[in-house]
C-alpha cells in the first residue's frame, strides 16, 4: 500500500514504534526530566486545566504527521533512496537542522536547564532515527 | 561561508553542496524576520512563559544565531537535494519542514510541560515565518546558480545497488537526508 511513493503501512508502524520509544525514553529518564524541568507533576498539567490525555493525543497525532512528512521527504529523494541508510541519514539531518536547532533556541530563551534540552532533544533523535529506519526498511 | 564549507569538508570528508551566498542572505533575512516577529509578539510571549530571567543574555543570542545558521545550511541542502530551487519550491520545502518537524515537536514539548497554547502559537509562527523567508530567499537565489540537472542528478548518478540495505556509497546519497 503506497501513497505518492510512501508506504502507508510503514508510516503507521514508524509512528507507533516511535511513540513507544518516546514513552520508554521518558519512562527511564522521567525523574531526571522532572528535576530538569523544575516543576511538580501537578504543575505540568498546565494552567488551562488538568487534561491528562491531551499530551498523549498531541503526541500520537504529531508523530504520525512527522512520520508522514519524513516518508515523503525520503520518497522525494528517489525510489532508490528509500533504504535504511538513507532513512537514518535523512532522520539525522532533519534532527540536526530543524528539531535540535528550534528546540535549543526555544529552551534557551525560556531559561530552561540544558539537561531538559538534552533529554527532550535525545528523545526526538531516537524518535526520528526509529522512524527513518522503519520507513527505509519498508521501502516504497 | 567558503571557509565554513572547507572546514566541514575537512571534518567529514565530503558534504552535500549548498549555495553559500544564498545561505548568507537567507540567514540574515531569517534573523531580521525573527526580530520583527518578537518585536510584535514579544509582550504576549513574555506573558506566556513562567521564567523571565536572562532574556537579553548575549550568550543566548549567540547560541540562537549559531542554531539558525545550522538550520539555514540544512534548509539549503534540503532544497538543493530535492531539486526545489525556485521561489515556490523553496517556500514549499520550508513549509513542509515546519509542519512536519518544527510545529510537531514544539507542540509536543510544550504540551508535555503544561505550557499555554499561546506559547506554541507564538513560537510556532516565529519558526514558520523564519523558515518561509529563508526558503524563499534560498529558492530564489539558487535558481541561477545551478547547472541543469545538478539539483536533481540523473537517476544513473544516484542509483544505489539494489537490495544493499542502503549501503550505497555514491556521493549523491551521502548526506542526502535533509
Amino acid at each position: 500500500m503506497a501513497f505518492a511513493g510512501m508506504s502507508t503501512i510503514a508510516i503507521v508502524v514508524a509512528a507507533a514504534a516511535s511513540f513507544l520509544v518516546g514513552a520508554l525514553w521518558y519512562g527511564i529518564l522521567g525523574k531526571c526530566w522532572m528535576a530538569a524541568l523544575g516543576k511538580t507533576q501537578a504543575e505540568t498539567k498546565g494552567p488551562d486545566g488538568p487534561v491528562a490525555s491531551l499530551p498523549f493525543v498531541i503526541g500520537i497525532v504529531s508523530q504520525l504527521v512527522m512520520a508522514t512528512v519524513l516518508a515523503g521527504l525520503i520518497a522525494h529523494l528517489g525510489a532508490n533512496a528509500v533504504t535504511v541508510r538513507s532513512g537514518v541519514i535523512s532522520a539525522l539531518f532533519v534532527w540536526v537542522g530543524f528539531v535540535a536547532t528550534t528546540l535549543a533556541t526555544n529552551h534557551g530563551f525560556q531559561g530552561a536547564k540544558p539537561l531538559l534540552t538534552l533529554i527532550d532533544g535525545g528523545q526526538w533523535l531516537a524518535v526520528l532515527l526509529i522512524q527513518g529506519t522503519i520507513i527505509g526498511a519498508f521501502g516504497v | 561561508m567558503e571557509l565554513l564549507q572547507s572546514k566541514l569538508l575537512m571534518l567529514f570528508g565530503r558534504i552535500p553542496e549548498f549555495d553559500s551566498q544564498a545561505v548568507l542572505y537567507a540567514f540574515v533575512a531569517g534573523l531580521i524576520t525573527g526580530w520583527i516577529w518578537y518585536a510584535v509578539a514579544g509582550t504576549v510571549w513574555k506573558a506566556s512563559i513562567s521564567q523571565t530571567a536572562g532574556f537579553h543574555s548575549p550568550r543566548r543570542y549567540i547560541f540562537s544565531a549559531i542554531a539558525q545558521i545550522i538550520m539555514t545550511i540544512m534548509l539549503a541542502i534540503t532544497i538543493r537535494r530535492l531539486g526545489e530551487t525556485t521561489t515556490v519550491g523553496g517556500f514549499q520545502t520550508a513549509l513542509m519542514l515546519w509542519f512536519g518537524f518544527v510545529m510537531t515537536t514544539t507542540l509536543v514539548n510544550y504540551a508535555n510541560i503544561g505550557q499555554r497554547l499561546i506559547l506554541s502559537i507564538v513560537d510556532g509562527i516565529h519558526w514558520l515565518l523564519v523558515l518561509a523567508v529563508m526558503g524563499i530567499v534560498i529558492g530564489t537565489l539558487s535558481t541561477g546558480n545551478l547547472t541543469p540537472g545538478a539539483a536533481n542528478p540523473a537517476p544513473a548518478a544516484t542509483t544505489a545497488p539494489a537490495n544493499t540495505g542502503g549501503t550505497s556509497t555514491g556521493t549523491t546519497t551521502t548526506g542526502s537526508g535533509g
